[in-house]
């Protein structure tokens, strides 16, 4: 017998918390300029300052730090915090840079793939703020800059994957009970079909399974962004739909072992002087799920959902320090985590 | 066919070469194409290379087709075979200067191939005087069926004139 009650969950509940993170991007080239791959010095360093001019003049430049790319250690930090993997091109002497408004959580990444993107990022399901956010700052430099359209391909782009639009949405759901019973890849499947990217975030730390997925529009092209950020919506709606009813599966057919995994996190999170990465999130999973079935009510759900993308081995490494030791790393991560537990 | 070079193995590559603007085809086999300079072998994977090599893939049944190696963009001066090469566009002039083989890739790898959405303000102006040429086109064939020629002249008139307004532009 159980002795607890286990919560019934609600959808208003899932749907704010299913949904950890919302990211908007707008592509963008100046017509006048080679893009990034075909510029040389001469021409990078010319669009580099016409697009810094444009900037300027939209007085965009007093909410946003320019950060150059020799400060290297800074921007693997500021991608991370951003959760953006950046192409860098073979030719880094190039004229590069990043504009940054780390309280806003936008960036604009001058001739890295494009010549400029447009990057705004969010915790929780934040989407529409997240595009209202790039739409203005992209009005703004269009008044300054005569970007590369064309009539019938819109905005043009150096990949044809981004041609269009040249938006992309994503949204990084938190999907255990889906991953826990086995249906992930079927939904990965479908979604696939569909025309969507649907992929674990973590697959490129080499944690083969973890519980958190990112949901992309694969089509850039005839389609609007308005209803890239509405289809993504709805299918937002059905995921965790699908999510309710897996929870309520697995807690009906699996719960002395759900119990089990969940409070073992729970202590394991709690207690440990030194953890690994792939043991972090693991354990974050199980006990955010443990939240939602009323397990504890002493853990910060929200700060769990931030610290996800801030306990990274690059994240935790500080430019200041020339080295650090693994030991150090694991101990500030443990550190940081045990902060979700409330009135410790 | 047999390969152009050493007449011996079948051929199995069709190059299109554009030299001043004059077009030449050529039928080589596997290994004469392999000691060609404009080709390059290597393709380590990147999804961009992957779609530039998709049509490629499409197409090489029973032909393998490399599309215009030597065709430059003549604002980047980015051949089709180096776009292969690294999966990336050099301009926007490569849009009109690969437009046949793009329209195919996009058709492939996007939902349509025109663009629905954002249009920067000062192109709003030229995409409704094309949208606007576009519905005279119509009424104008319209007036031609029905053999209404007065009017049919007026309708061309007004196509011209917003034709040579965004000529001037």
């Amino acid at each position: 017998m159980n002795d607890y009650k286990i919560r019934k969950i609600s959808k208003e509940y899932l749907t704010d918390n299913l949904i950890i993170f919302s990211q908007a991007k707008y592509i963008r080239n100046i017509d006048e300029f080679p893009f990034v791959i075909a510029l040389n010095e001469k021409n990078a360093k010319e669009s580099f300052s016409k697009i810094y001019k444009g900037i300027y003049e939209s007085e965009l430049i007093n909410d946003f730090e320019l950060v150059a790319i020799r400060e290297k250690k800074k921007i693997d930090r500021c991608l991370d915090v951003f959760m953006e993997k950046t192409y860098v091109a073979n030719n880094v002497n190039i004229a590069r840079g990043i504009y940054i408004n780390e309280q806003k959580r936008v960036a604009i990444f001058v001739n890295f793939k494009d010549h400029i993107k447009i990057m705004s990022s969010a915790l929780g399901n934040k989407l529409d703020e997240c595009y209202s956010i790039i739409d203005k700052i992209d009005d703004k430099i269009s008044e300054q800059i005569k970007y590369a359209y064309d009539g019938k391909y819109g905005f043009l782009t150096s990949s044809l994957m981004d041609v269009g639009t040249g938006f992309r949405s994503n949204l990084v759901f938190h999907l255990p009970a889906l991953s826990i019973i086995g249906y992930i890849d079927k939904l990965r499947d479908a979604l696939i079909q569909i025309g969507y990217n649907f992929e674990n975030i973590l697959k490129e730390n080499d944690i083969s399974e973890s519980h958190y997925y990112m949901l992309s529009n694969k089509f850039t092209l005839g389609v609007s962004e308005k209803e890239i950020v509405e289809l993504l919506k709805d299918l937002s709606r059905e995921i965790i739909s699908k999510e309710v009813a897996a929870r309520e599966t697995l807690i009906n057919s699996r719960i002395r072992v759900l119990e089990n995994d969940i409070k073992r996190a729970y202590g394991l999170l709690k207690h440990a002087t030194l953890i690994k990465y792939e043991e972090a999130i693991k354990y974050i999973s199980l006990i955010k799920l443990g939240i939602s079935y009323g397990f504890f009510n002493d853990v910060d759900e929200n700060y769990l959902d931030k610290v996800v993308f801030e306990i990274s081995d690059n994240y935790l490494l500080e430019p200041e320090k020339k080295v650090i030791s693994k030991n150090d790393i694991e101990y500030t991560r443990s550190k940081k985590i045990k902060k979700c537990f409330i009135g410790d | 066919m047999k390969c152009e070079k050493c007449k011996i193995n079948e051929a199995t590559i069709h190059f299109n070469k554009v030299i001043n603007d004059e077009k030449y085809d050529l039928f080589y086999c596997e290994s004469c194409a392999k000691l060609l300079d404009e080709v390059d072998y290597d393709t380590p994977f990147s999804k961009d290379k992957m779609i530039s090599s998709l049509m490629e893939s499409i197409n090489s049944s029973p032909l393998k087709v490399n599309y215009i190696v030597m065709t430059k963009c003549s604002k980047c001066g980015i051949t089709y075979a180096k776009y292969k090469e690294i999966g990336l566009v050099g301009c926007s002039n490569c849009y009109k200067t690969f437009d046949e083989k793009f329209q195919k890739i996009i058709s492939t790898i996007q939902k349509e191939n025109f663009h629905l959405g954002k249009t920067p303000s000062e192109f709003s102006q030229q995409v409704d005087i094309n949208k606007e040429i576009d519905l005279l086109k119509k009424e104008l064939r319209k007036a031609i069926n029905i053999e209404a020629f007065e009017e049919a002249v007026k309708i061309r008139d007004s196509i011209r004139a917003l034709e040579d307004g965004k000529r001037h532009e």
